[in-house]
């Protein structure tokens, strides 16, 4: 899981990185989104010390 | 009967045999989308003029004894992601209001070279990034969303305002909006229909597929449109076929948890028919279900972001707020996301794919809720918890998108709010004709295919 949310300031730092032009009114709503997809996405970090997933991995395959 | 109101096998029987000309067969649903669709909102265009010349000449051919194929004289609908010669393909969105085809997309070439007159494009939910098509009302209830993100063509489709219509389905688009306006959608095997032409949102997860009256009206138009066809047969080589000794799996975890109740009694009142004649049920329990949303996300808005790269950082002020939202967050992800997201997918298609060695087909419902209201973004639970709309329709959904596997969604009934629900039956790569084969069997169970929505205030 994301132990931390994202922050106004961090996603502007990260945005300037990226070249993504974000202004200040819409670094809370980013800031709130990004930490959604990340808390949903961290659920993969589990999975995969499933027996099930270790069971089915395929470390060599590409999709 | 109008001529809007038959199937697409119907109506195909009737131009072969000058029952019905393509004139009138056009002119009719013409007149039906004058009368419907400023109330409901399914097209973003409609081609009137052109769609009339070129059932004139189809016509003529006729007369003159030429059939160009299986759809000649036939008028469809594209969502708008296809490409069609000369016209824009907007994907509702104001990004590419200026934008104007060049050439057709393969699937819209396949349709035209079989005879389909293209006679509109219909709305989807923004670059098809979404599930609930937000310009468009569901022809059953207008407050309420016909789903999405192929929501227009699905629409469309259920108040006769289409014979059949395109769609997309990145997690669900085809079958959610198909569930929700009480027709039937098909999301085929990965790589079964060509997307060449077609407004990408996620490549590795995108399909395209059509949105029909009936099961069997699935057949014309995948035969036209697959790149091969399962041992050179046609898409409809096992309908009318029996069920005896069909093995149809029912998941004892996730596909029935969280579903409405009188959903998930409907959907086990089609299991209990399919058992009567002659199929045998078999529960079993699918792996790595938790998986699926968070692969599902770590892929799409991955891929979403990358698609948009460039016009999210030039002119993001043109995207609606929830696609602006996704993209802007999704040029954020760490790429350490959509990798772990793909090597799930891997352990996914390997897992569910074997599956299908055990049963021939699963069956589940395709949404656990029917139609939300438009706006609405959250369905609440029993239990006191909250789900977001679009979570809770692509969660049963993302699964057959994952594996790459075909997945049909049906009618199954109607709900106690007057709302359609649907069924979903999923198999291994390439049983399209097996899922249309069970399909009819239960849409003939109950009698055949829903009528036409009467959108209100169209009568």
């Amino acid at each position: 899981m994301i132990s931390v949310p994202y922050t106004a300031d961090l996603v502007a730092e990260m945005a300037k990185h990226q070249n993504l032009p974000l202004t200040v009114e819409r670094l809370e709503i980013v800031a709130r989104t990004l930490t959604d997809m990340r808390s949903v996405i961290a659920v993969l970090d589990s999975v995969m010390l499933d027996e099930q997933y270790l069971a089915w991995r395929d470390e060599d395959a590409t999709i | 009967m109008q001529p809007y109101e038959m199937s697409l096998t119907e109506a195909i029987e009737a131009i072969a045999s000058k029952a019905l000309s393509p004139v009138e067969l056009t002119n009719s649903f013409l007149e039906r989308i004058a009368q419907c669709d400023g109330a409901v909102g399914a097209y973003v265009s409609v081609f009137a003029e052109q769609a009339l010349s070129e059932a004139r000449q189809a016509e003529a051919e006729l007369i003159a004894g030429q059939k160009r194929g299986v759809l000649h004289g036939i008028p469809l609908a594209l969502k708008d992601l296809f490409d069609m010669a000369g016209t824009a393909t907007t994907a509702s969105s104001k990004i590419r209001s200026t934008h104007i085809a060049a050439k057709d997309s393969n699937v819209t070439a396949a349709l035209r070279k079989a005879g389909a007159i293209i006679i509109g494009k219909t709305h989807a939910h923004e670059f098809a990034f979404g599930a609930t098509t937000p310009q468009t009302g569901n022809p059953w209830r207008l407050t309420h969303t016909p789903g999405g993100s192929s929501g227009g063509s699905a629409a469309a489709v259920a108040y006769g305002g289409a014979l059949a219509a395109m769609g997309t389905d990145t997690g669900g688009s085809i079958r959610i909006p198909a569930a929700v306006c009480g027709v039937v959608g098909l999301k085929p095997t990965s790589g079964l229909v060509p997307l060449g032409g077609v407004v990408p949102l996620s490549p590795s997860l995108d399909h395209a597929g059509p949105i029909t009256h009936t099961v069997a009206d699935q057949v014309p138009i995948l035969d036209v449109i697959a790149t091969s066809q399962t041992n050179g047969q046609s898409f409809g080589a096992k309908l009318g076929m029996e069920l005896t000794g069909l093995r149809v799996g029912i998941p004892s975890n996730y596909f029935f948890e969280r579903v409405d109740p009188e959903i998930e009694q409907g959907v086990r009142a089609h299991l209990r028919a399919l058992e009567k004649v002659g199929a045998e049920l078999v529960e079993l329990a699918v792996p790595l279900t938790e998986a699926i949303l968070p692969t599902q996300w770590g892929i799409v808005m991955a891929e979403a972001a990358s698609v948009h790269a460039d016009q999210i950082r030039k002119t993001p002020e043109l995207y609606s707020e929830d696609v602006r939202n996704w993209l802007e967050a999704g040029s954020l992800l760490p790429a350490e996301d959509y990798l772990k997201a793909r090597k799930v997918q891997v352990a996914l298609r390997r897992a569910w794919v074997t599956l299908f060695e055990h049963v021939d087909v699963l069956v589940v419902p395709s949404t656990p809720q029917v139609a939300a209201a438009r706006g609405q973004d959250t369905f609440q639970w029993p239990d006191g918890q909250e789900e977001s709309v679009t979570e809770a329709y692509v969660r049963l959904n993302g699964f057959a998108n994952l594996a790459g596997l075909p997945a049909l969604s049906m009618p199954a009934g109607f709900h106690s709010s007057g709302l359609p629900y649907g069924l979903q039956l999923m198999g291994s790569p390439h049983s399209e004709p097996s899922l249309i084969q069970v399909g009819q069997v239960i849409e003939q169970s109950q009698n055949g295919r829903f009528s036409l929505a009467t959108p209100e205030g169209t009568a």
